[in-house]
């Protein structure tokens, strides 16, 4: 019989599942799953939140909501992806509702440059053809860097001192200088693209 | 800048109806369902602000080594979670009194017992004094503290065994992850303890304590080691 620390993720789990079956709590085999991801889940929470206390109530209440599912997860995606994905939602949510609290302010959007005909044009598009325009800029002017910074940022809401951690980038700015580089590279991209079309 | 815009940026690096489920992406670029599907999932990933996102976001997650500066924080949170881990069916306090806890306590209680029934009593000629009844040796280690373990009324105050030689006691009152509460220094072998540590002796809420006894030389006599205290409203 195989020693617990040479189980792979599975195969506790499998263990876990079997116990559960005949009764009995199953908790050494979850013990020991969730050991070695401990540190794991703690060092992505205080990416998050950049500070251990709050750090600490997350990474306990993913911990709290995995083993609450355990008994119905089935094993069809990998353990790890699975309480990545518990992990990256729970953070997100849970940052996203203490800025709603604290209204803090995130960075806008909002280009430099003179738009209107832009935006008259990009409003007289189809939405479907609007937003592939708008995927289209992206991919084709900005760096994977940027990318990564816009979609952390803006669409999953996550804040800027959390993208650098996350991100581990320790220019003097961190993401923002990212945010304004992009915005930057996309304002330009527009305009070429409305000196284009209006001919 | 119009709204309209804005919001189909932030549409345009939002989730599509081609991007897959990170598990399977995972998989096609795992080439687990075919070389074709893997190059295809390969220029969507590439090609794809979310999805690219969500592979950078998943790599961090799957090498999250803390950095230097991380590491005292994450040995912190560990030792949190490991004190109260959502598996432990049985709370930690009754661990204490489990079997595997009180082998090693009936090994100690059996040895004690022979001291007293079969070993000859009385010091022999030669053999250091015997200490007072109130006093522990210097054996390192102070005894009989409390609060200790499960208590069922929230204690107002820290007591010790004193120790032979102490001029001083040093104290300090932390959480379970070792954030300081409280720290005193005082001569006699117990302390009450203020109102704004009080206010954090909350049922069912664990907090460690631990005291020094420092001699007049300022060296370090003995120790109680982390005591953990909890209440819990019924227990006796």
């Amino acid at each position: 019989m195989k020693a617990m620390q040479d189980l792979d993720d599975q195969e506790l789990l499998s263990r876990f599942q079997s116990d559960l079956a005949r009764g009995e709590s199953g908790a050494r085999w979850v013990d020991a799953l969730f050991r070695r991801y401990q540190s794991r889940v703690a060092t992505w929470c205080l990416r998050f939140t950049g500070d251990r206390e709050s750090a600490g109530d997350l990474a306990q209440e993913i911990f709290l909501l995995v083993y609450r599912n355990l008994g119905s997860f089935q094993g069809s995606a990998k353990f790890s992806t699975w309480l990545y994905t518990v992990a990256r939602n729970h953070c997100v949510n849970a940052l996203r509702s203490k800025q709603a609290q604290t209204q803090r302010a995130s960075e806008s959007l909002d280009f430099d440059v003179e738009d209107s005909a832009a935006s008259s044009v990009l409003d007289s598009l189809e939405q479907d053809e609007s937003l592939k325009l708008m995927r289209s800029l992206i991919e084709q002017n900005l760096e994977p860097i940027e990318k990564k910074v816009m979609v952390m940022h803006f669409a999953n809401g996550i804040s800027l001192d959390a993208v650098s951690r996350l991100l581990g980038l320790t220019n003097a700015s961190g993401a923002r200088a990212h945010i304004v580089s992009a915005k930057r590279k996309l304002a330009r991209a527009r305009e070429r693209w409305q000196a284009r079309s209006s001919k | 800048m119009s709204e309209s815009i804005n919001k189909r940026i932030t549409d345009a690096l939002g989730e599509t109806s081609d991007c897959p489920a990170l598990d399977r992406l995972l998989d096609l670029l795992a080439s687990r369902e075919g070389e074709d599907n893997r190059a295809r999932a390969e220029a969507h990933a590439t090609a794809c602000a979310h999805c690219s996102t969500e592979l950078a976001l998943f790599r961090e997650f799957e090498n999250a080594t803390p950095r230097p500066e991380e590491s005292a924080d994450v040995v912190a949170i560990v030792a949190r979670l490991q004190g109260n881990s959502p598996v432990s069916a049985v709370p930690w306090w009754k661990k204490v009194t489990s079997i595997q806890w009180m082998a090693p306590a009936a090994v100690a209680l059996a040895a004690m017992l022979i001291g007293v029934f079969v070993w000859p009593t009385g010091p022999a000629e030669g053999t250091a004094p015997r200490v007072g009844e109130n006093e522990t040796v210097r054996s390192g280690r102070i005894q009989s503290v409390s609060p200790s373990g499960a208590v069922s009324v929230k204690p107002e105050k820290l007591e010790w065994q004193a120790v032979k030689g102490a001029v001083k006691y040093q104290v300090k009152v932390s959480e379970v992850d070792q954030t300081p509460i409280w720290a005193a220094t005082v001569a006699a072998p117990q302390t009450a303890l203020p109102p704004d540590v009080l206010e954090k002796v909350v049922p069912r809420k664990a907090l460690i304590w631990q005291v020094t006894a420092v001699d007049n030389h300022g060296a370090t006599l003995a120790d109680s080691g982390i005591v953990r205290f909890q209440v819990v409203p019924g227990q006796n």
